[in-house]
């Protein structure tokens, strides 16, 4: 389970938020541009420091402002997928999706033998030699996933992972997503603007507005309650 | 229209030979002038002089370690440069680029006044019994301090250029800081950091003002190549001119180098 509960003073406006997203719960964020769907995630991520605050993931605290905790990016094993899929452009398809395992130091054998099932199960075989320049956008969203899981995150955050895509990827990328949330029964947040995805991902949907939580209730819940 | 049109096509292209050739003329005449006054029995005979033997190891010898130091100094410096928003950002950036339009000259007193014997800084080394000034040392500061601005700038603009979400993908996937500036960040700009680095030592190499000023121009121990030319002019031309040519053909090589690596990033991106 993650539990945030952070505030920090952005250029226009205060970002305060709290919280709480189950173990294989997908929590779709929208909002407007500009409103701190990124900001939270990076602060999630450890990318960017709440000035006030805890995250607390699984029992294990990440930040905490009052205990003085900030554990680094690289030991919050978070799989977190940025809008542009960040895919690195010197490595081939393989090499990126390996990147996290030999950033841990896992060895050779280990490593190509957990790529090679991923690339299998993404279905980008006929890929995995090809370069970020050589990819579609839905693509490099896949091959963004396949990174992202590869280090058995505990947590994920997808910044806009359907901004890429066409009709053709939208159902994969979705349908895996949803897949790696329930069968590996992790936390998800992950912001967009479709309408679409809300209605078919979600458990809940919170809508942020200058950096404040607007519709916290659980809208499907809700919805099937009235 | 169509006869217009010739015309002002005609008018375009004769505009274009002769602009074009005007400044391939006043650009290679006066290199040619160099090779037409020696031949290569000459050259060769210059060219084993223990002197312009001198001159040529202790350039390539300074100039390497200036280099070495930018890159050293200057990598790390310019990549949180690029990163980070600090007080006096600009002043910095302005203070990176002040050696490209500082005479050498001043600059060279400016290292005097502060290395010297009765510098700020020397008339304490010199206590401990340190001396820089007119030492192979004070050369090398010479040349770091006119040629830094061309690794530093390039850095600046790589760093700056390359999309901070790459490094914050990698940070997320277990990766330390320093792994992802291995992995990532240098493999990324490494051949403009490369072409960076080749222009410093072409800049190194050539440095003289700075360099005469405040480590004098003693064979042997201060005296680079540009200064040996300075002083065969006093009455061994020859030799002047076999150093010029050197130069000529080093600058030469390294602005081929330069231009093979633009058109790979060119590639590349």
């Amino acid at each position: 389970m993650l539990d945030i509960s952070v505030s920090r003073q952005l250029r226009d406006f205060e970002l305060s938020v709290d919280l709480t997203v189950k173990a294989g719960e997908n929590l779709i964020l929208t909002g407007n541009n500009g409103a701190g769907k990124s900001t939270l995630l990076n602060m999630v991520a450890g990318l960017m420091t709440p000035e006030q605050g805890h995250i607390v993931l699984n029992g294990t605290t990440l930040f905490d402002s009052g205990k003085r905790i900030d554990v680094p990016p690289e030991e919050r094993r978070i799989g977190y997928i940025f809008q542009n899929a960040a895919i690195f452009p010197h490595l081939t398809v393989t090499e990126n999706i390996a990147y996290g395992l030999r950033a841990m130091g896992m060895g050779k054998p280990l490593r190509e033998k957990k790529v090679t099932g991923l690339i299998k199960q993404l279905n980008l075989d006929q890929l995995k030699d090809y370069k970020a320049d050589q990819l579609s956008g839905g693509q490099k969203q896949l091959v963004a996933l396949g990174r992202a899981i590869a280090i058995d995150p505990v947590l994920l955050l997808l910044d806009e992972p359907f901004r890429a895509l066409d009709s053709t990827m939208y159902p994969i990328v979705k349908e895996y997503i949803q897949d790696v949330v329930r069968s590996r029964d992790i936390p998800c947040i992950l912001v967009t603007h479709h309408i679409s995805d809300q209605e078919s991902l979600d458990r809940r949907t919170c809508r942020i507005h200058e950096g404040k939580i607007k519709d916290p209730v659980p809208l499907y819940q809700e919805a099937v309650q009235s | 229209m169509a006869t217009h049109f010739r015309i002002s096509k005609s008018l375009a292209l004769v505009v274009a030979v002769t602009s074009i050739g005007l400044v391939v003329a006043y650009l290679a005449l006066p290199i040619i002038a160099l090779f037409f006054h020696t031949n290569p029995e000459q050259f060769i005979s210059s060219l084993t002089e223990p002197k312009v033997i001198d001159a040529i190891v202790l350039s390539l010898i300074t100039s390497t370690i200036a280099m070495g130091v930018i890159v050293l100094v200057g990598t790390p410096a310019a990549y949180f440069h690029s990163r980070m928003d600090y007080p006096g950002k600009s002043i910095v950036d302005i203070l990176i680029d002040l050696p490209l339009v500082l005479p050498p000259a001043v600059a060279g007193l400016a290292l005097l006044l502060l290395y010297g014997r009765m510098g700020l800084i020397g008339q304490y080394l010199h206590i401990f019994g340190i001396d820089i000034g007119f030492t192979i040392i004070a050369v090398i500061m010479a040349q770091i301090f006119v040629a830094s601005p061309f690794y530093l700038r390039q850095a600046k603009a790589l760093f700056r250029q390359l999309d901070p979400s790459y490094e914050q993908t990698a940070r997320s996937l277990g990766a330390s800081p320093l792994f992802v500036f291995a992995t990532i960040v240098l493999p990324l700009t490494f051949e403009g950091l490369l072409s960076g680095l080749v222009m410093t030592f072409a800049r190194a190499l050539g440095e003289f003002g700075a360099t005469i000023m405040v480590a004098g121009n003693l064979p042997g121990v201060t005296q680079t190549m540009p200064l040996a030319i300075y002083g065969a002019m006093q009455g061994d031309f020859n030799t002047a001119i076999t150093i010029s040519i050197l130069l000529v053909l080093i600058s030469f090589g390294i602005m081929a180098i330069i231009s093979i690596l633009t058109k790979r990033r060119g590639l590349i991106a």
